[in-house]
């Protein structure tokens, strides 16, 4: 049952087998494997229970509804946008759909310098597989891959470059474009439509517009989570509150929120480390303009990607990939104002976009960013731009300007403000000369990761391999905020096959493994 | 849509104060140019942070022929109640950044410009941002983007920005349970009454 905190008349004490804090890819999947068992569960989330009724396409729409911040997140210099879902399904009722398994490099880098125990390609599979079944994972066929993908494809080409086309969580998927304003036609297969209704049918309880403010200890246990009822006109505490007692505790905030609990509850964080090494796919973009329409607004967002150069030795790796180009993100992305933003938006059908993930935290000495607590208690990150950082986004940049170029694109432009246009590979050194550093160009993160990094050395890290916290025993993290690096690819899968894997340590905690 | 934040500028605001004890008093204190009053109460803005904004929106996103301005669809006003809605430092650091970008002690020190932003011409405005957006203050930068990138947002998510684009807006879909959504509301009418012209989806997956 859906229980809306913005109604409430009255506080509300509940009692629970699980409190689950978060109902995005790891949540809800812990939500709906523990239900499944026979657990009590109660749900906790921040945002609303919006569905595909609400979801009318619109940028204007989407974003307030949707989105941590109404869509202003962004790192505290501002340098970096962050785009981080906030309603029932969390990240996965407004990501794009892209789906892959933890490179294996990745988790053998977590084993062998973080001390991460058992996860492994193997111990992972049947976790995987079940979601891939579950979630209809499955490769978008050529029919799917629109003008901006096929550029992206074509260029990768041209280079001899490695390429391959993406799986993507989808059924009826009509190819609209508009996974990222939340799906209008119940294709995608979110946690909004599967997982999440899938634990309330095995009798979990759902509390929205509930902010867990803080978690409450007694003996080394969580012993409540109290949360804060949120009127959605204001965004301000409506002065209800969810009191949940439950005997195991999972939160699954996703990284930046989940942090945020543990630092405003002043607890759980001996190590010091809550809040460090989170890590964003930092998102550099360089667009194209061509002679032809393009359309980047329709089709499928994302169903291409280059793993190219996602492992380059010492250096940090980046990968390649797409974005849908609609008006708003787009006017935020061109870093332009005046005569020359209005000249590059007229062109906006004709553009395709490149952008390149670069692939944090793997590192000598690399921490990423820092998640602190603001005055009023949100939290804030910040995020230092590193020389190491610097190399890889101009190696970046110049990669994705070949691309376009070998693409056929007339022009193309990076994200500086302002601007600079090449119209040949000999105009690289131009990209080269520009300056690289916080607000000189627009930088995205769409996948928050890290905050809550698991791994073996308490000192080091704040949850162990199993997920359950170091010092407090009925606690367990459960999402991205665990991953003690980035990930070198979109997070989603990661993160299900993570939850699903970690369940029944979950269960074995409330003495029903 | 990324508004700004933790913008305090301390450097130009520590300059400013050693300036008004030196006898800069009178400019710290000279106001800026009111535009008129919007219709609706304001939620967030005081009036005079709302004309500041507004008049930077216009140069931002400035008219151009047979496009809306930022002014006509109400960009300023859209700003107010997004704001209202932002957690309390966020909502502090957007005023003080408004206050110091129009405040002619500040731009005096920084820029050697004693008048406020909303005082000069156009082409003055102009170079006024650029001195922001290119400043080796890193403060000075996020000031200029989160002032860019919000006028911006706001303008183009409106779908009255859509023609002038090139973008023709949502297609026309037609749900599983016979609802539609996106394309104009006479095309919306038309496939309910029609119940054919839009694509359908296909039936849930089985087991399910």
């Amino acid at each position: 049952m859906i229980h809306d905190g913005a109604q409430l008349t009255s506080d509300v004490a509940v009692d629970c087998d699980v409190a689950v804090i978060g109902t995005g890819a790891g949540g809800a999947i812990a939500a709906r494997t523990l239900s499944s068992a026979g657990a009590k569960v109660v749900m906790l989330e921040e945002g609303g229970h919006h569905t595909s009724r609400e979801f009318d396409m619109q940028e204007a729409t989407a974003f307030p509804m949707l989105y941590q911040e109404q869509g202003n997140r962004a790192t505290s210099d501002l340098a970096i946008t962050v785009l981080q879902g906030r309603s029932v399904g969390g990240g996965t009722t407004v990501n794009w759909t892209t789906s892959f398994r933890t490179p294996a490099y990745v988790l053998e880098h977590w084993r062998t310098r973080h001390g991460v125990e058992g996860l492994t390609e193997e111990a992972l599979a049947p976790h995987w597989q079940a979601i891939e079944s579950y979630l209809n994972i499955q490769e978008a066929p050529e029919s799917y891959v629109n003008r901006n993908n096929g550029r992206l494809w074509e260029g990768l080409g041209a280079l001899g470059w490695k390429r391959q086309r993406i799986r993507r969580n989808v059924y009826g998927c009509m190819n609209s474009g508009y996974c990222g304003m939340g799906c209008p036609v119940d294709a995608k297969q979110s946690m909004l439509i599967t997982a999440v209704p899938d634990a309330l049918a095995k009798g979990a309880e759902l509390y929205v517009h509930t902010r867990a403010q803080t978690l409450t200890e007694e003996n080394g246990r969580v012993r409540a989570v109290e949360g804060v009822c949120v009127d959605p006109s204001t965004w301000r505490p409506n002065g209800r509150r969810v009191r949940v007692r439950p005997k195991v505790c999972v939160l699954a905030g996703g990284a930046i929120n989940s942090p945020a609990v543990l630092l405003r509850s002043g607890i759980g964080n001996r190590s010091g480390r809550v809040g460090r090494r989170t890590f964003l796919h930092p998102t550099l973009a360089m667009v194209g303009l061509y002679g032809e329409p393009i359309e980047a607004f329709y089709g499928a967002p994302q169903s291409v990607s280059s793993h190219q150069f996602a492992e380059r030795g010492d250096k940090m790796g980046f990968f390649f990939e797409t974005a849908p180009i609609h008006p708003m993100l787009a006017s935020i992305a061109l870093n332009a104002f005046g005569s020359p933003l209005r000249e590059l938006m007229a062109k906006l059908s004709h553009t395709s976009a490149v952008i390149a993930l670069l692939v944090d935290g793997f590192g000598e000495g690399e921490e990423g960013g820092t998640v602190r607590l603001a005055p009023d208690g949100m939290p804030v990150l910040d995020y230092p731009f590193t020389p190491r950082m610097e190399e890889a986004a101009r190696a970046a940049q110049e990669g994705a300007a070949r691309i376009l170029l070998a693409a056929g694109a007339t022009d193309v432009l990076s994200l500086h403000a302002p601007p600079v246009r090449l119209r040949a590979p000999a105009d690289l050194p131009n990209l080269a000369a520009a300056p690289f550093g916080p607000n000189r160009l627009s930088v995205f993160t769409a996948h928050q990761m890290g905050g809550c990094a698991m791994g073996g050395d308490p000192a080091r890290s704040v949850v162990r391999s199993d997920l359950r916290h170091h010092q407090i025993e009925n606690l367990f993290v459960i999402d991205g905020s665990v991953f003690p690096t980035a990930l070198g690819v979109n997070p989603q899968l990661s993160i299900y096959g993570l939850a699903s894997w970690a369940s029944p340590h979950v269960l074995a905690a409330l003495g029903r493994g | 849509m990324a508004v700004t934040r933790r913008v305090f500028l301390r450097r130009a605001l520590i300059g400013t104060a050693a300036a008004a004890g030196t006898g800069g008093a009178g400019l710290a204190l000279w106001p800026g140019r009111r535009l008129p009053s919007p219709g609706a109460p304001l939620r967030f803005f005081t009036e005079a942070e709302y004309s500041i904004f507004a008049i930077v929106a216009d140069r931002i996103v400035p008219a151009v022929h047979g496009q809306p301005s930022a002014a006509d669809v109400g960009v300023a006003a859209k700003a107010d109640a997004l704001l209202a809605k932002a957690a309390p430092h966020t909502q502090t650091d957007f005023k003080r950044l408004l206050g110091l970008f129009d405040n002619a002690l500040a731009s005096f020190v920084l820029d050697g410009r004693a008048t406020p932003f909303t005082r000069l011409s156009p082409a003055e405005q102009d170079a006024a941002l650029i001195a922001w957006r290119d400043s080796r203050l890193p403060l000075r930068r996020s000031g200029f983007e989160g002032l860019q990138r919000l006028a911006g947002a706001l303008y183009y998510s409106d779908p009255r920005a859509y023609p002038g684009v090139g973008y023709p807006g949502p297609p026309l879909l037609m749900r599983a349970d016979g609802s539609v959504v996106g394309g104009t509301p006479e095309q919306r009418a038309a496939a309910l009454a029609a119940k054919k012209t839009a694509a359908t989806v296909s039936p849930p997956k089985e087991g399910r």
